[in-house]
C-alpha cells in the first residue's frame, strides 16, 4: 500500500496528465483552470497522505523499539514473607579497673548482650517485639552494666545468662492520637533507661540510673497507653501511663497492688535544634522514684551535631543524675563526657565512638571516681534488618 | 474577616506529610491549596533522619502520608508507629509510595553486608530521572483522589499538566510535538532515543534537558555515593567510580589508590558529591587528579540553587555538564 501510494505521488507530481491541451493551440481550451486546480489539490492530498504514512512509519518503529507501559510491580512471593524482621546486636566489652594502683583482679572482657530482636505486624492493629538477650555477668560490678549481680565468684552456676529481654504488642492503629503497649517492655522512665544500653552513647550505665532502677534498669510486665496530643505547631506533646507488675519496688510479690509508671515529655524543633524535656515517675504504695531529663540537640550541618542530655533521679535515699555532651567532629566519630554524681559520690568519663559502617561501632572510654579508674574498650555490631539510628547518632 | 477565611481555608485543607522535599515540591503543584509538610531537609541525608517526637506530631495530623519506599526512609515505620493516626498507614487510603509503578535500577544480585549499607529493593533516589517524577506525581495524584475525591478531577488534571511539562522540559517542544510526549517517554525508558533519533534525522529536534544535556553523554565522572544511577542512565554519564567504592563504608586507602588512577586514565574532571557529605575525602582526591569538587544537590533545596524539582535537574546538568 504505502509503496503504490508513493508511485502515485510522483507520477500525480511529476507526469503531466494526457488529457491536458497543447498551449501552442493558444487560448485556454474551457475547464483547463478547474482541472489543474482538482490536480493539484490531489497532489497535496497525496503529499500529505505519504507524509503521514510515513509520521505513522516512523512513530511504528519507534513504537516497536519503546518500553511496553509500566506495570505495577507485584511483591516477591516468599513462603516467608510473613516471618518476623530478625536482627542480632552483639555487645562485648573489656573492662580494666585500676583501684589503689592494682589491676582489678575481675578485670577483663565479657559479653555484655547478644540480642536477637523479632519483629512483626500481627494484623493491621497490632505489631509485636520479641527480644531475648543472652548477658554474662560483668567483671567490674554493677556499676557500669546492666548485667546482674557478678555471682559466679561464690556459686558454681554459668556466668551467662539467657533472658527474655522485652516481649511486648505495641496497637499501634488507635485514633485520636493513642496508641498502647503491652507485655514485658523497658519502662517509659527517663532517657537513657527507655534504650538498650547497646544503644547508649557510652560503654557504662550512669550510676544513678543503677542505684534507682536497679543494675539490669527498669524493665516489667504490664501495661501502658500513651497519648501524643495533637497540636497544629508540629510540637511533641506527650503523655504516657501504665500500670505494671511490680519488679521494682515489690520483686517478691508481697503485694497485688500494681506499681504506677507515668512520663510527660515535650519535644520541639527549631531549625536544627531539638529540644526535649521530660519528667517520670513510678511507684507503689508510698515508694516513689521520680525523675526529670532534658536533651538538646544542634545539628551544625547536614551531618555534624552537639548534643547535651542530663537527668536527675531521685527515690527515698538519693538524688543523683548525670550531664553528658557529645560532639561529631567527623562523620564517624563522636567525642564525649559524661558527669554522674550518685550516693554523694561524684565520677566522670571520657568516651570515643567509631563507627565503620552503621552496622559495626568501635569505642574506647575511660572512667574515674573516687575508688577506681576503669578502662572500656567495646564492640558493638548489627546483623540483619536495618535499625533505626538512636537519637543521639546524627549522620 | 479575610484572616477569617484563611484560617478556615487552612483547617479544612487537606494536610500532606511528605517524607522528602522533592515530593512536597510535586505534592504542592497537583495539590496548590493542601497543607504540605516535609519531614527531612535537603540538607541531611534522608537515610538517617531522626524520628523525632515533633516529626510524630506532624505525621498524626496528616490526611496523606508520602514516601519514597524502596527502603530509604527507615525511620518512616517508627513515625507512623508512634503517630497515632491509623488513617495514614501502609495500605490505608492516606498512604502513597511515590515510587510504585517505576523500575528500580541496581538491584542488588547478592544481599551482603559486605557489599556495604544496600537497598534490598534497589536504589532508591529515582526521583534523579526527571522521568520518574510523572510516575510520582500520579500515585501522588490518585492518593489525593482517595482523601479528597471533591477534587479528584483537578488533581487529575495538574498531575496531566505536569506529565506534560515534564516531557516538553526533558524532549523539548519541537521534538514533543512531533512525536508526542508518551511514546518519547517510553523511547527514552527503554534506553534507545538517541539511537532512534540518530537513525531518522531527527537529534536537531531534540532540545530540552537531553539538549542541554548532551555534553554529560560519555563524559567520566566520579561520585561520593551510590545515589546517581537515574541521573547518569538518563544522561548517559560514564561513572568511573566512587569514592565509597561500597555504600556506606568509608573507602579504604588501596580504593582510593585505584580510584586516582581510574581517573588519571579517563581523564575524569568532575568529583561529585552531594551536599549532605562530608566532601574532604573528594577534595583530596580531586588535588591528586586536577578534577573538581562540584557540591551538587540531592534533593529540592539542597543547594540555593535547586530551589524546585525543575531547578533541581536545571542545576545538575549545569553543574555536572560544566567543562
Amino acid at each position: 500500500m504505502f509503496q503504490i501510494l508513493l508511485v502515485a505521488a510522483a507520477w500525480a507530481a511529476d507526469d503531466p496528465p494526457d488529457e491536458l491541451p497543447d498551449p501552442s493551440a493558444g487560448g485556454d481550451p474551457p475547464g483547463l483552470e478547474e482541472a489543474v486546480g482538482a490536480l493539484q489539490a490531489e497532489v497535496q492530498k497525496l503529499r500529505t497522505e505519504l507524509e503521514q504514512l510515513r509520521m505513522d512509519q516512523l512513530l511504528a518503529e519507534a513504537e516497536a523499539l519503546a518500553t511496553p507501559p509500566l506495570q505495577s510491580q507485584s511483591a516477591p512471593l516468599s513462603l516467608n514473607a510473613f516471618n518476623p524482621r530478625l536482627t542480632a546486636f552483639g555487645d562485648m566489652l573489656t573492662s580494666v579497673g585500676i583501684d589503689e594502683g592494682q589491676v582489678a583482679p575481675e578485670s577483663g572482657p565479657w559479653l555484655r548482650s547478644l540480642e536477637l530482636d523479632l519483629r512483626a505486624d500481627v494484623d493491621p492493629y497490632a505489631k509485636a517485639v520479641a527480644i531475648f538477650a543472652v548477658h554474662q555477668d560483668p567483671p567490674l560490678g554493677d556499676a557500669h552494666s546492666h548485667g546482674p549481680e557478678p555471682e559466679h565468684a561464690e556459686e558454681e552456676h554459668s556466668p551467662f545468662h539467657a533472658v527474655p529481654e522485652e516481649v511486648y504488642v505495641d496497637f499501634v492503629s488507635l485514633p485520636g492520637g493513642f496508641s498502647a503497649r503491652a507485655g514485658a517492655f523497658r519502662q517509659a522512665f527517663g532517657i537513657a533507661n527507655r534504650a538498650h544500653p547497646h544503644d547508649w552513647p557510652w560503654p557504662d550505665a550512669p550510676a544513678a540510673l543503677v542505684h534507682a532502677l536497679g543494675p539490669e534498669g527498669y524493665a516489667d510486665a504490664g501495661a501502658q497507653v500513651t497519648w501524643r496530643v495533637p497540636n497544629p505547631m508540629g510540637t511533641g506533646i506527650s503523655f504516657t501511663g501504665g500500670a505494671m507488675d511490680g519488679s521494682l519496688f515489690d520483686p517478691d510479690r508481697e503485694t497485688a497492688v500494681p506499681e504506677w509508671v507515668g512520663r510527660a515529655e515535650w519535644f520541639h524543633e527549631v531549625r536544627s535544634l531539638d529540644f526535649a524535656v521530660g519528667g517520670s515517675g513510678t511507684g507503689l504504695g508510698d515508694q516513689r522514684v521520680l525523675g526529670a531529663d532534658a536533651m538538646i540537640r544542634l545539628k551544625l550541618d547536614g551531618w555534624r551535631s552537639v548534643l547535651f542530655l542530663g537527668e536527675l533521679i531521685g527515690d527515698a535515699d538519693d538524688l543523683g543524675g548525670y550531664a553528658a555532651v557529645q560532639v561529631q567532629p567527623t562523620r564517624p566519630l563522636y567525642l564525649g563526657l559524661r558527669g554522674d554524681f550518685s550516693e554523694g559520690e561524684p565520677a566522670l568519663g571520657a568516651y570515643a565512638s567509631y563507627y565503620t559502617s552503621e552496622f559495626l561501632r568501635l569505642r574506647a572510654g575511660s572512667t574515674i571516681d573516687e575508688h577506681r579508674i576503669a578502662a572500656h574498650a567495646q564492640l558493638t555490631f548489627v546483623w540483619g534488618s536495618h535499625p533505626v539510628e538512636p537519637y543521639w547518632v546524627n549522620r | 474577616m479575610i484572616a477569617y477565611f484563611l484560617l478556615l481555608s487552612s483547617v479544612f485543607a487537606t494536610e500532606v506529610v511528605c517524607t522528602l522535599p522533592w515530593l512536597g515540591d510535586l505534592t504542592q503543584r497537583i495539590a496548590p491549596d493542601a497543607e504540605v509538610t516535609v519531614l527531612a531537609r535537603a540538607i541531611e541525608d534522608p537515610h538517617y533522619l531522626s524520628p523525632t517526637p515533633a516529626l510524630m506530631a506532624k505525621v498524626g495530623r496528616a490526611d496523606l502520608y508520602v514516601e519514597v519506599g524502596l527502603g530509604l526512609e527507615l525511620w518512616s515505620e517508627r513515625l507512623l508507629d508512634g503517630a497515632g493516626n491509623p488513617k495514614i498507614r501502609v495500605g490505608q487510603s492516606g498512604y502513597v509510595r511515590a515510587t510504585k509503578g517505576i523500575s528500580p535500577l541496581q538491584v542488588p544480585e547478592q544481599l551482603t553486608r559486605a557489599q556495604g549499607d544496600l537497598h534490598p529493593g534497589g536504589n532508591p533516589h529515582v526521583w534523579l530521572d526527571p522521568l520518574n517524577s510523572i510516575v510520582a506525581a500520579k500515585n501522588i495524584s490518585a492518593g489525593l483522589s482517595r482523601v479528597d475525591p471533591d477534587n479528584a478531577a483537578d488533581y487529575a488534571k495538574r498531575s496531566a499538566a505536569f506529565e506534560a511539562e515534564v516531557h516538553r522540559r526533558v524532549f523539548g517542544e519541537d521534538l514533543v510535538d512531533f512525536m508526542g510526549g508518551e511514546l518519547l517517554d517510553r523511547l527514552a525508558r527503554s534506553g534507545k532515543l538517541m539511537q532512534f533519533l540518530e537513525s531518522k534525522g531527527l537529534t536537531e529536534r531534540l532540545g530540552g534537558w537531553l539538549k542541554a544535556g548532551s555534553p554529560l553523554r560519555g563524559k567520566s565522572v566520579v561520585f561520593y555515593h551510590q545515589s546517581w544511577i537515574y541521573f547518569v542512565d538518563r544522561f548517559g554519564l560514564e561513572v568511573t567510580g566512587y569514592v565509597e567504592d561500597r555504600p556506606g563504608i568509608a573507602p579504604s586507602a588501596a580504593h582510593r589508590q585505584e580510584l586516582e588512577a581510574a581517573m588519571k586514565s579517563a581523564g575524569t574532571g568532575v568529583i561529585g558529591v552531594t551536599s549532605y557529605y562530608d566532601d574532604r575525602l573528594a577534595g583530596v582526591l580531586a588535588d591528586k587528579t586536577g578534577a573538581r569538587v562540584e557540591t551538587l544537590p540531592g534533593d529540592v533545596g539542597g543547594t540555593a540553587a535547586a530551589t524546585d524539582y525543575f531547578a533541581l535537574i536545571d542545576t545538575l546538568i549545569a553543574q555536572v555538564g560544566r567543562p
